[in-house]
């Protein structure tokens, strides 16, 4: 029953060997951390889309749905409990909160929430879609971070492998 | 035309070639061999997922004409749509080769039950893949039976 771990040992020993940290195609035992900044990714796309249409053909039958899940998403990232208990389409893992404190600030993120209630709140209102273009600049950011990451993995250091675990 | 647009058009371009190929493998493995299992439908959503971004292309085309303001934002969309064809493409062979295998389907089914009791996964299936991983427990398997 040893085998899977030698497994890993030897991997990275090879890995190691030839002094790269990544290999650069893409195995089916990569895709587990790699698809969370995909996951990212299309979650900024559905939402940039909603928008797009809102803000620029006045259609808005996308519009609530998306907006209201990143808005629970974005208001659950900073409390893991709840996001455990709950169901969000976004930031509910390691690797997509860390690309949205890389792409957002703290007050980056007040703006967003802000600015998705007042769409919310005033959909007809003209004043409503040039925030909507604003909130297309930010999730194009979370996108394009996103992507980049998917591309160049960061590995997780052991520093803060240590602190996730003690907070599982 | 805008350069912009011309680059957008050579994304979609890529993109159309790498739909159309994934799609074709997919059909082609359900037409040469019986998937009947979690693999059958993986393939099929990968087909009606190329369905789909067929039809989104000339929607993307269309919205960068009327709106060159949004090219980079469009050419954005596009990449992310072949990178995820692109995480698909690493499951699909290896999902259609492991009809080679001898699967302990019993076994995968009670997996897949495990699977579906956890509240998040309730809609998830297990598909056997065949990867270079695999090699390791067939070899285990043959130390095993030296053993003995």
């Amino acid at each position: 029953m040893r085998i899977p771990l030698v497994l890993g040992q030897a991997k990275g020993e090879e890995l190691h060997r030839n002094g790269c940290e990544r290999n650069p195609v893409m195995t089916p035992m990569d895709l587990q951390d790699r698809a969370q900044y995909l996951s990212l990714a299309l979650f900024a796309q559905q939402m940039i889309s909603a928008l797009m249409e809102y803000a620029d053909e006045g259609k808005s039958q996308r519009l609530n749905t998306s907006l209201r899940q990143a808005l629970n998403s974005l208001l659950l990232a900073k409390d893991p409990s709840a996001s455990a208990s709950r169901k969000v389409i976004a930031f509910s893992s390691y690797e997509q909160i860390r690309t949205l404190e890389e792409v957002w600030s703290n007050k980056d993120r007040v703006n967003a929430i802000r600015m998705m209630r007042a769409i919310l709140r005033a959909p007809n209102s003209p004043k409503s879609k040039e925030v909507a273009n604003d909130l297309i600049a930010m999730f194009s950011g979370l996108q394009n971070q996103a992507l980049w990451n998917f591309e160049q993995p960061k590995p997780v250091s052991p520093r803060v492998m240590q602190r996730l675990c003690q907070l599982a | 035309m805008p350069a912009g647009l011309t680059d957008l058009l050579h994304d979609v371009t890529v993109l159309h070639r790498f739909v159309e190929f994934m799609d074709d493998y997919c059909r082609e493995q359900e037409r040469s061999q019986a998937y009947a299992d979690a693999s059958g439908f993986f393939f099929k959503y990968v087909e009606n997922l190329a369905a789909g971004i067929k039809q989104e292309l000339p929607r993307q085309i269309e919205r960068a004409s009327k709106f060159p303001n949004r090219l980079p934002i469009l050419r954005s969309n596009i990449w992310t749509l072949k990178n995820y064809l692109r995480l698909l493409h690493a499951l699909v062979k290896p999902a259609a080769d492991a009809h080679t295998l001898t699967i302990p389907a019993p076994l995968v089914d009670l997996a897949s039950d495990q699977l579906q009791a956890v509240e998040a996964m309730k809609k998830s299936t297990i598909v056997v893949l065949l990867g270079s991983e695999l090699m390791y427990f067939r070899e285990f398997s043959a130390r095993v039976r030296d053993a003995i």
